[in-house]
């Protein structure tokens, strides 16, 4: 009797929210603007230079919009792609999980209302929910790029937290960890 | 648990290897599971989790012998949905970010920057890495709108990280 079930991994099932093309889906072939340079990070305990590139670019842009790797899913979900704009001390939108923003609060991680409407977050439907954020998308992109360099001071004080948090955070994790585990 | 997600034989091999006729109260099997792929609709555990149930059960192993360790708080829910009894159910926490696979932070390789507004040239930045259904729907939406002068944009893989 077969117990256990497997898909490809070219079609994963969480992939399917979008079936009936409400939304433009189909994927292109590769793109890199010239702003972005630098060789790919890949994982983070790579040898330090390696690591220091992303900072050189993060700094001409106000907002990163990130796409986490699970959009259509049940539960918060974070990687990596939300620790950079965290460690670069820039304003972020999350394309990702519902509810994430509300985790990573939880964290003691600041987010940026009301200059960026964060309303996405609560949005279950995955379509609704990209529809919001890329509307949202439309409104910051049509603001003058002043606007952008306004806000982007007006957080500072939470930018800068945001830097403290993460810079703690596998300290403040491990902690927690080693507490629980010595408790069973 | 995605160097055995594409054939959980390799677990229940390791399981069978390592099973124990009574284990100890503090013999635990640890498991990390980072990566949220094959969540099929109206179910709330990924093929991923259903698999490492299965071959628990299979080789006769309760649950409750295993700490699971996630980056997505509220996944013990479908754990539960899966395993009736309360008392088979991992450990599990569900609130681990940065501590493992490559999430790890590097963190005395990282500058603390200034806060420089004046340097600001576009609006924003996307790095999107490999195709999916969101990203694909960014990325068109950035095209159809001709955002690249205002959205740093990289695609597929380019130096997403």
């Amino acid at each position: 009797m077969k117990v256990r079930l497997y898909t490809n991994t070219k079609t994963r099932w969480n992939e399917n929210w979008n079936p009936y093309g409400i939304l433009e889906t189909a994927p292109h072939k590769g793109y890199k603007d010239s702003l972005i340079t630098g060789k790919p990070n890949g994982h983070w305990r790579t040898a330090s230079g390696s690591n220091d590139f992303q900072q050189v670019f993060y700094k001409k842009i106000g907002i990163d919009i990130v796409t986490e790797t699970a959009f259509n899913y049940p539960y918060p979900s974070t990687s990596e792609k939300i620790l950079r704009p965290l460690i670069n001390k820039r304003m972020f939108l999350l394309v990702g999980p519902p509810h994430t923003l509300k985790f990573i609060k939880t964290k003691g991680f600041k987010t940026f209302e009301p200059f960026i409407d964060e309303t996405y977050d609560t949005i279950e439907d995955p379509i609704d929910r990209m529809q919001v954020l890329l509307q949202e998308i439309d409104r910051l992109v049509t603001l003058p790029i002043d606007s952008i360099r306004k806000a982007v001071l007006q957080y500072a004080d939470a930018l800068e937290s945001n830097f403290q948090t993460v810079m703690n955070l596998e300290t403040v994790e491990t902690e927690k960890i080693v507490q629980r585990l010595s408790n069973i | 648990m995605l160097e055995i997600d594409h054939d959980f034989d390799l677990l229940k091999q390791q399981l069978l290897d390592t099973k124990k006729p009574i284990f100890e109260p503090k013999d635990f099997y640890l498991a990390e599971d980072l990566h949220g792929n094959y969540y099929l609709p109206h179910c709330n555990y990924s093929l991923t989790t259903f698999n490492l149930v299965r071959t628990f059960q299979e080789v006769d192993i309760s649950l409750n012998r295993c700490i699971i360790f996630t980056n997505q708080p509220g996944y013990i829910n479908g754990l539960k949905a899966l395993i009736a009894d309360t008392k088979e159910l991992p450990i599990v926490f569900d609130d681990c970010w940065s501590v493992f696979d490559n999430n790890c932070l590097d963190t005395p390789a990282w500058q603390d920057i200034d806060i420089d507004a004046h340097a600001i040239q576009r609006h924003a930045l996307t790095m999107l890495g490999e195709p999916r259904v969101h990203r694909n729907a960014l990325y068109n939406h950035i095209q159809k709108n001709n955002y690249f002068d205002k959205i740093a944009t990289s695609y597929r893989g380019v130096d997403e990280g």
